[in-house]
């Protein structure tokens, strides 16, 4: 899971859904490829074109498509399990955590050095 | 002769009164008073009337004109919702559903509800969100859910090669019922069912939209019955 535990609310924004226009780093709810009536909140590592570094070799993101993963990479279900998600599935980028109020911050695109192959 | 407004000796309250006072200077200091007479502005009257009214008026005219912008306003709140969440139409086009659905286009009802709920199943046309492209929506055909096992054929213009699959949890597998010409899960593979936009509907009412129609060679059919069996 990422850096949002159960019970955090958030802010989320669909103005990116109008050209499904995501960047590195953003922070997005998608339904669940393995389940549609689950909605999973996880971190873009790569978008499509990008190339992926698996245990064989390196992978391409198909068109279309990115890869997701959890800032917490121990315990997450995330594109390492599942591929590369159609970006059709997201519902929206996390802009902010609302509740509970000691929790409260805005929620930063970071990109991660590793695990981008080039 | 000099005057003052008196509102209290007024009849009405939007009737200025001037009373008049005719006096006469008697020597340097002293000054008589000679008659007072009591006149109704007319003029200031009117002017004030005409004033109030016009207010009221515009106010008249403000609040309907308010009013019918907002029913206006609830009109399209209405169609938004109904169309987002219930019910809306589509333009579908293309020669991947023929015969089915014509080549130059044809706007179809689609809802959402179904879909929304899990109701729908293998033969139903909806509308999915295109995994190559999610600014793109695409019309197919339902051929299997999750856990069946889909025989299809790869290539059909080229070869009778078939393929077998099981379709994975949580996906569907479309296609078009033209497979001479359609990019559908033959070359995308299972499309999540979160990319389901909606259901075509009705399936089978109309009596266009029922089973898909057989495109397949009859004696591909028996080569794979052979095989299966």
């Amino acid at each position: 899971m990422i850096n949002i535990p159960a019970d955090d609310y958030v802010f989320l924004e669909k103005f990116c859904l109008d050209k499904y226009k995501f960047s590195h780093g953003d922070v997005v709810i998608f339904s669940s490829p393995t389940n549609y009536k689950e909605r999973c909140v996880k971190r873009i590592v790569a978008m499509e074109g990008d190339y992926i570094s698996n245990v064989n070799g390196a992978s391409k993101v198909p068109e279309g498509h990115c890869w997701v993963e959890g800032d917490n990479s121990a315990s997450s279900f995330d594109s390492r399990s599942f591929g590369p998600i159609p970006l059709g599935l997201i519902h929206g980028r996390v802009t902010h955590v609302i509740w509970p109020p000691q929790r409260m911050r805005k929620v930063d695109r970071r990109i991660r050095e590793d695990g981008l192959a080039f | 002769i000099f005057s003052r407004f008196d509102d209290s000796l007024s009849p009405a309250p939007e009737i200025t009164t001037i009373i008049l006072y005719k006096a006469q200077f008697v020597g340097n200091e002293e000054l008589k008073l000679l008659s007072n007479s009591e006149i109704f502005l007319v003029p200031a009257e009117r002017e004030r009337e005409r004033e109030m009214s016009r207010f009221q008026q515009w106010a008249l005219i403000v609040k309907e004109a308010l009013d019918k912008s907002f029913l206006v306003a609830k009109f399209f709140c209405a169609v938004h919702v109904t169309s987002t969440y219930l019910c809306s139409t589509a333009l579908v086009y293309g020669p991947s559903m023929l015969p089915t659905f014509n080549l130059s286009g044809e706007i179809v009802l689609l809802e959402s509800i179904s879909t929304r709920y899990g109701k729908v199943g293998s033969g139903d046309v909806v509308i999915v969100r295109s995994p190559e492209n999610p600014r793109k929506v695409i019309t197919k055909r339902i051929i299997g859910m999750e856990g069946d096992s889909i025989t299809y054929v790869v290539d059909p213009i080229n070869s009778d090669r078939t393929e077998t699959l099981v379709v994975p949890k949580g996906h569907i597998w479309v296609e078009g019922d033209n497979i001479y010409s359609s990019n559908d899960s033959r070359n995308f593979g299972p499309v999540p069912y979160g990319l389901l936009q909606g259901k075509i509907w009705p399936a089978g009412a109309f009596g266009l939209i029922g089973r898909r129609p057989q495109t397949v060679d009859p004696a591909l059919k028996v080569a794979e019955e052979l095989n299966n069996s």
